[in-house]
């Protein structure tokens, strides 16, 4: 029997803004969002996120209802995908308290708003650690805030279209 | 006609239909274990394999089950949805912003 040690299933994480795009099938997003994952799934990516998405992408969720960005189908159904794409992402493997500190480094001297931001990158970076991992997100932002605090996290920058 | 058949032929016969059987058994154990949650760590396959199979199998249902609720969805622009996240991210979901 093969002892040698095997390579982790390398990891992607997806940002809330990704989900978002998918979940309400945002059509500037919705294709690149859909086909990112669709790739993710034939390469056989293990997908991650931590917790603070799930709070993101209800908040906007609820937003859109509230200026009938969604009507009440619209957000049903962007709530069912959201429970349904969530059954194929897991937790940080080793909780999200274990990202604090990380998430805090890579905040750095950014505005507080940059703080959830720091988890995406805490987690990538600790994923990492034993496995080829990338962050994919439509926020510019993240690649600048992983240039100047992580800059071994490999985050893709999906492009938005333009209408 | 199993007279007329060399001894030698008929040994590879049955070696041949012992090693399907088993080859059989393994590939069922591959594809019922994922899909069971369960470890599969004989005949070569590790641990490691089948759990990478089995996370696919993960994504893949969900990215389906998504599918199957947005066949009927309309697009949804919204111009907003950054600014939004943005929001959320700023602390707005835990009630700091006075203004929404």
């Amino acid at each position: 029997m093969d002892l040698t040690p095997q390579p982790k299933t390398p990891a992607a994480i997806v940002d809330a803004s990704l989900i978002i795009g998918f979940c309400t099938k945002e059509p500037n997003k919705y294709g690149i969002a859909k086909a990112t994952l669709d790739e993710y799934d034939n390469d056989g990516r293990q997908l991650f996120a931590p917790s603070v998405l799930i709070g993101e992408v209800l908040h906007v969720l609820c937003r859109k209802l509230k200026d009938n960005s969604l009507d009440a189908a619209g957000h049903a159904s962007a709530l069912s995908s959201f429970i349904a794409i969530m059954s194929g992402i897991s937790p940080p493997p080793t909780g999200d308290a274990s990202l604090i500190p990380l998430a805090e480094q890579f905040r750095g001297a950014l505005t507080c708003q940059r703080s959830n931001d720091a988890f995406y990158l805490a987690l990538a970076e600790q994923l990492n650690a034993d496995r080829k991992t990338e962050l994919a997100t439509f926020d510019a932002g993240m690649k600048s805030q992983a240039n100047a605090y992580a800059s071994t996290v490999d985050v893709k920058v999906l492009p938005v279209l333009r209408s | 006609m199993t007279e007329s058949t060399p001894s030698g032929a008929v040994t590879a016969t049955a070696i041949a239909v012992v090693l399907g059987a088993g080859l059989g058994v393994m590939s069922m154990g591959e594809s019922i274990a994922p899909a069971a949650g369960l470890s599969w760590n004989a005949g070569g396959y590790s641990q490691r394999n089948v759990e990478f199979r089995w996370r696919n199998r993960a994504l893949h249902d969900a990215l389906r089950k998504v599918e199957q609720i947005q066949v009927n969805m309309k697009f949804y622009p919204d111009p907003t949805s950054d600014e939004k996240l943005r929001d959320a991210r700023a602390g707005e979901m835990y009630g700091l912003d006075a203004t929404t």
